[in-house]
């Protein structure tokens, strides 16, 4: 399946520009390998662009991100600020929070959710009554637990082939290397099944074919004295991002209405006040 | 000498002679193995250790419901001699006949060789309605009698069946007892006797024998591909699909190798069932050689079946739920779970419990599940560790949350708190479950904590607190 697409990746250069011109022809053939996968026709309302992203629903989020908002059918990389596992909980939240964003859209059909057996005993499995309170319907979540790395990476590529899927979760100790996350990335942008990795230990400096990464950390919730532990709070930084700029918001994550809003703007790069006032 | 001879008649005339114990269990394994082996004759095997009695020549024996099988190998008598050639060469002494009835055959099998009636080896075959001519000559205890029943016969005279014949049924019943009457019965057809197979018999099996033996692993996928090809045609032919495959494959040594493959949902696509298999053909090796390979499926479902219990409504408003998506789906389930281990891919199930840990229930990946419980739930962690993990704690008051505690290793002090919420042990089930502390009938007092770095986890303390002794905490799950 994947054959003709390898065909077709100029070699990796060394160059800034060669890696830019993979990049775009890859970008190319993604919207139409998604083109391809629905017909044209039919009477749909959303359009190609549409069918492309899946918004976060939050401006300053969606104008960070070229397409205007989650590629659909591509790869997706998140990581923990702190590799000792101290984020395990934000990071695990905020891919949650970024799966209710692309099943809130069109996109409906079954999720592939594999873990890792290091990841099961460190951070726990997902577990389907918070998953439910988070915004999520465990009823659509297939898991597969694997044991090693490289087992997850290949249940991801077998869910990725598998066009029926809205999505696939990976969850693995390290980043794959370059080749496995290109193969990822093909796999996604052939069939139009989006792919969310999530590295428990992942550096942030491994090569990558991601469209984006994302690193989350730990923050505190809003502290209101006599009400306990607010809503869900992270600090997320996109450090990566083709054809767009870094960022970094702090987000609070609405459960009752499964949005993102902006709890305050940390870097002098990140959203414009204005653009925050439109977030509301 | 003999079957049933004591060792010191025998010793009498063979004073050299080697004597080892006889191992039972030994006898049976080897009995049951030759029973899989004979798989490749026909699925009805039945295993005969009836135990009659040493005097009986050779109380073990397998029996085999070739029915519509015979063609396959030529005929009966061809299939007799294949039969008897093959265990000659893995140096096992057997006698072997085929007939109308098991009875007849048990019959002719341990007593017709001894050149009564019938002449040559190859005519253990009893032609169809023969039996009553091939066992008149037979002695009596071939009707698989006891040695009272034998030995009552013989002392009014009736030592061949064939003297039984015109006996009326009523003086015999009354002289020898029911059993008698019933085993001519059932050696002349006049009774059915029904074989218990050994193993269940599959339904839909197809088979192939090779006059030289194959070897190569191209070899055993082209045969495989084959009879999955064969296989998929009958249960098409039939509207069903497969849920469960087994391969056999007869080895040239008498040994067999075996491979099962399971789907989720019933399958009859052939290049589907044949991926299943393909990334395990390589553990099934020939040897050296395999002169037959059956495929049979034991389990299958009428196809197309369409429930599904995943959400498979159109992923995009334009794409409806199609039989090939549900297909689609059921085949990336197989793959993953010939892989990674069934029980390795499952859905959450919801389940009504107090307890967190039984809340939750694994379930099939493609069966309905039920609704989950409505939202306002906010206090349930995104992750669950099983078991909880013991936890070290300071909490200034009883029924205060905790200010610091102690997770594996890292210090945590807390930042803020909800709870506590009292989940009380189920006492309607029987202790001794897995639940923590249920034992002792305990509740727990749960706490949604956050850290001064803003994790955020829930954590629980069993029971009351009670002076002087520090209460259990866990830690049971994380938050986003």
């Amino acid at each position: 399946m994947a054959a003709p697409h390898v065909s077709s990746v100029s070699p990796v250069r060394p160059t800034a520009h060669g890696e830019h011109k993979a990049s775009f022809a890859e970008l190319r053939r993604l919207i139409h390998a998604i083109e391809r996968a629905t017909p044209s026709v039919g009477g749909a309302v959303a359009g190609p662009a549409a069918e492309l992203a899946a918004p976060l629903g939050l401006a300053v989020l969606d104008q960070a991100l070229p397409a205007g908002g989650l590629v659909r059918g591509a790869l997706h990389e998140v990581r923990p600020a702190n590799p000792s596992g101290a984020d395990a909980g934000a990071s695990a939240g905020f891919v949650s929070a970024l799966l209710v964003r692309l099943l809130a859209g069109e996109a409906s059909g079954p999720v592939l959710w594999c873990l890792g057996a290091a990841g099961r005993r460190e951070t726990g499995r997902p577990y389907g009554p918070g998953l439910a309170a988070f915004g999520l319907d465990p009823n659509r979540l297939l898991f597969a637990w694997a044991r090693r790395d490289a087992d997850v990476l290949w249940a991801m590529r077998e869910g990725l082939g598998c066009s029926q899927l809205a999505a696939v979760i990976g969850e693995t100790e390290a980043m794959p290397d370059l080749a496995a996350s290109r193969r990822l990335q093909l796999a996604a942008g052939a069939s139009g099944v989006t792919a969310i990795l999530l590295g428990r230990r992942a550096l942030g400096s491994e090569p990558s074919a991601a469209l984006t990464r994302w690193r989350v950390a730990a923050m505190g919730s809003e502290h209101v004295p006599g009400e306990g532990v607010g809503r869900p709070r992270w600090q997320v930084a996109l450090e990566r991002c083709r054809g767009g700029v870094p960022h970094d918001w702090v987000l609070e994550w609405r459960d009752e209405t499964g949005d993102f809003a902006l709890a305050a703007a940390l870097s002098g790069r990140s959203a414009e006040p204005a653009q925050a006032r439109l977030a509301g | 000498m003999r079957p049933g001879q004591t060792l010191s008649d025998a010793r009498a005339i063979m004073p050299a002679l080697a004597v080892e114990p006889g191992d039972a269990a030994a006898d049976a394994a080897t009995l049951d193995s030759l029973a899989t082996w004979c798989g490749r004759y026909t699925p009805w095997v039945a295993l005969d250790h009836a135990g009659l009695g040493a005097g009986l020549g050779g109380a073990h024996g397998l029996w085999l419901d070739v029915s519509g099988c015979a063609a396959l190998f030529g005929g009966e008598a061809a299939l007799l001699d294949d039969l008897q050639r093959r265990l000659a060469s893995f140096g096992i002494e057997a006698r072997a006949a085929l007939a109308d009835t098991p009875g007849a055959a048990w019959a002719v099998a341990r007593y017709g060789h001894a050149g009564v009636g019938l002449a040559n080896s190859n005519a253990g075959v009893v032609p169809p309605g023969g039996a009553r001519a091939a066992l008149a000559g037979l002695p009596v205890a071939a009707l698989r009698l006891g040695p009272v029943e034998v030995e009552a016969l013989d002392r009014v005279g009736l030592r061949r069946i064939g003297e039984l014949y015109g006996m009326p049924r009523g003086a015999l019943a009354k002289r020898f007892g029911p059993t008698l009457g019933r085993r001519l019965d059932q050696a002349l057809g006049a009774a059915h006797e029904p074989l218990s197979p050994n193993r269940p018999v599959a339904p839909y099996r197809v088979q192939r024998l090779f006059a030289e033996p194959i070897a190569g692993p191209e070899a055993i996928e082209a045969v495989t591909r084959a009879l999955v090809e064969a296989l998929t045609a009958k249960l098409e032919a039939d509207g069903r699909g497969a849920r469960r495959l087994e391969l056999a494959l007869y080895r040239v040594d008498g040994t067999v190798g075996e491979l099962a493959i399971g789907t989720s949902l019933a399958v009859r696509e052939p290049r589907h069932l044949m991926r299943l298999f393909a990334e395990r053909l390589e553990r099934l090796d020939a040897g050296f050689g395999a002169d037959a390979m059956v495929l049979s499926a034991p389990l299958s479902d009428p196809l197309p079946r369409l429930q599904l219990g995943l959400d498979l409504e159109a992923r995009r408003s334009h794409r409806p739920c199609a039989p090939e998506d549900v297909a689609a789906l059921g085949e990336l389930v197989d793959r993953l779970s010939n892989r990674l281990g069934a029980a390795n891919v499952q859905r959450q199930a919801p389940r009504q419990s107090h307890i967190p840990e039984r809340a939750v229930v694994s379930a099939a990946p493609l069966a309905p599940v039920g609704e989950w419980p409505a939202q306002g739930r906010r206090e349930r962690p995104l992750r669950l560790l099983a078991p909880p993990e013991p936890i070290e704690v300071i909490a200034p008051i009883p029924d205060d949350p905790p200010v610091m505690f102690r997770w594996r290793r890292a210090v945590h002090r807390v930042r803020a708190a909800s709870g506590p919420e009292r989940l009380a042990p189920e006492w309607w089930r029987a202790t001794g479950m897995a639940a923590v502390g249920e034992g002792e009938g305990r509740f727990r007092d749960y706490y949604r904590v956050e850290d001064e770095a803003g994790r955020r986890f829930w954590l629980f303390r069993l029971g009351a607190f009670r002076p002087g002794s520090s209460p259990a905490w866990f830690m049971h799950g994380l938050s986003g």
